[in-house]
């Protein structure tokens, strides 16, 4: 059963540079399917064009796309928008700093029609914070990174989608918390059946976090297949570079000091 | 974690923000004070100078009058005081209003983008292709001689200003992941600019507004001068500098030097107030 499908899906500047071409996954209900490439491959730009999302000047213009048998995208228009939700690079970025932690959580909950007292308590202590009282008497500048981003994870399955998307979740995080907040979505959506889109440059991460994975370069997909596969037997070119360039050691100089 | 919250903290805290760090910040806040505190009470008990006449016209400053009298044997301190309840008042609540209708409609400007954007930047552009005396004398010419319909003008004036500047921060803010995270949500575009957009741009705006207080005293005050604005005998400081421009060829320097001190006092400590709050807002 998939839950989210997307076929043909391209994505051009407003001068008709082309960003993404012929774009094509699909992801089962608690499955993480990542897409990994360089910068400017055009993985975020296809995370965003999902979720409508795309800068002014960028546009979907052709494509299909259904989430959980509803049609959301049909010939390059947005028909609805998709029960989707997405977590981002910098968790301290993705909250409004001039409000506290508790507000933000309230305000969204209301929105969603979810008020009710505890429930936020109860939202932060789904994604492993053991004092939400304490957190949502809080600005998103006086916590963590990693906090934060638990907040943001909090906030993102609050809506309960059916679809996440990461874009690079834990670039900006130290290794220890990284690993943390990897564990965290893993579990959080096993749990809750919710499919995720996981957008990274990070091969290890990728492996870590998938089963499946899209191998994207200059906006087209250049293989799509299990990890283990990938790593092991990679079937195209630009899949081996990548690999090959992950598993590059830091080069010793002279001196003894590392370089890049 | 309680230590932040307990009391001693915050006291700690607060007497920090009381720190002004600037000497020029103390004297303007402390010369404001004073005119604010002075224009309150003073013509309260004294009386705002109008009905003393008995006096003789055109004294000069002494001891029994400070500033001297006018050629009608008003008492310029008396009135130079009653004043204050219509310059700085006014001056505040144009300030106020351009903040408060500025920052929204640039918000919206940025948040709506496209049309929306467009037109109200056209806008904006030939309200700032004249300067704003010009434009305020312009309107108060076609709409009539008055104090209101003079800080209308005055707020007119310095509305584009505010928007410009509003609408430059929020398109920054715009396009901020948290803004990204509330659209998919499904906020609509207007409780995007209220809730998310405006909080976060209003902190530029909000200090070029003391500034706007201090321009419009002194254009509120250029205006009574040239008689479109506030119309004698009330007690206003551009008024009353017109009114001594006369005495002065007979040597009376007076009845126009103290009321533009005034505009000259209160209009330089908005302007050391923004340029002190600039600082510690950055």
């Amino acid at each position: 059963m998939t839950l989210l499908n997307v076929e043909g899906l391209a994505v051009d500047t407003r001068g008709g540079h082309s960003l993404v071409r012929d774009f094509a996954i699909e992801v089962a209900p608690g499955e993480v399917v990542g897409i990994v490439g360089e910068s400017g491959s055009g993985k975020t730009m296809t995370a965003l064009s999902l979720l409508g999302l795309l800068p002014e000047g960028v546009s979907v213009v052709s494509g299909e796309a259904s989430l959980a048998g509803m049609p959301f995208l049909r010939d390059g228009r947005v028909l609805r928008r998709p029960n989707a939700t997405m977590i981002f690079q910098n968790p301290t970025a993705a909250l409004n700093p001039t409000m506290r932690i508790g507000a933000q959580l309230d305000r969204l909950l209301a929105f969603l029609g979810k008020k009710g007292r505890g429930r936020a308590e109860e939202l932060l202590e789904s994604v492993g914070i053991g004092e939400p009282r304490a957190v949502m008497g809080r600005h998103p500048h006086q916590l963590s990174g990693g906090m934060n981003q638990r907040v943001v994870i909090a906030m993102a399955i609050a809506a309960e989608p059916s679809l996440l998307i990461a874009d690079e979740p834990t670039t900006g995080l130290d290794v220890t918390v990284q690993a943390q907040i990897l564990e965290l979505i893993r579990s959080t959506v096993a749990t809750r059946e919710i499919g995720v889109l996981f957008v990274s440059h990070d091969m290890g991460v990728i492996a870590q976090m998938c089963r499946r994975v899209a191998v994207m370069y200059q906006g087209e997909v250049r293989e799509f297949a299990d990890v283990d596969d990938i790593f092991h037997a990679p079937g195209d070119s630009y899949t081996k570079e990548l690999l090959a360039s992950a598993a590059e050691q830091p080069r010793k100089v002279g001196d003894g000091t590392r370089t890049g | 974690m309680t230590v932040i919250g307990s009391p001693v903290a915050l006291r700690g805290n607060l007497a920090g923000r009381m720190k002004l760090g600037d000497p020029m910040a103390y004297v303007a806040f402390v010369t404001l004070g004073l005119i604010i505190a002075l224009g309150a009470v003073v013509p309260l008990i004294f009386g705002d100078g109008d009905v003393a006449q008995d006096n003789e016209g055109l004294l000069p400053p002494s001891w029994s009058h400070p500033f001297g009298t006018d050629r009608y044997g008003r008492d310029i301190l008396l009135r130079s005081l009653a004043a204050v309840r219509i310059d700085i008042s006014l001056g505040v609540a144009v300030a106020l209003s351009v903040l408060v209708i500025g920052s929204t409609v640039g918000a919206l400007s940025a948040t709506f983008g496209g049309m929306v954007d467009a037109v109200i930047m056209r806008m904006t552009d030939i309200l700032l292709a004249l300067p704003g005396v010009v434009l305020a004398l312009i309107i108060t010419a076609s709409l009539g001689k008055n104090t209101w319909f003079a800080a209308v003008a005055v707020i007119i004036a310095f509305i584009p200003l505010l928007v410009r500047l509003a609408r430059a921060k929020a398109l920054e803010v715009r396009s901020a992941d948290y803004i990204a995270a509330a659209r998919l949500s499904g906020a609509s575009t207007l409780q995007v600019a209220f809730q998310h957009v405006l909080p976060n741009a209003i902190k530029y705006p909000f200090v070029q507004s003391t500034l706007v207080a201090s321009l419009a005293i002194l254009d509120f005050a250029a205006l009574s001068f040239l008689g479109v604005g506030v119309q004698p005998p009330t007690p206003e400081w551009g008024a009353m500098i017109a009114e001594g421009v006369g005495d002065n060829l007979l040597g009376a320097w007076w009845p126009s030097f103290f009321p533009g001190l005034m505009i000259l006092l209160s209009a330089a400590s908005f302007q050391i107030i923004g340029d002190w709050l600039d600082r510690r807002l950055r």
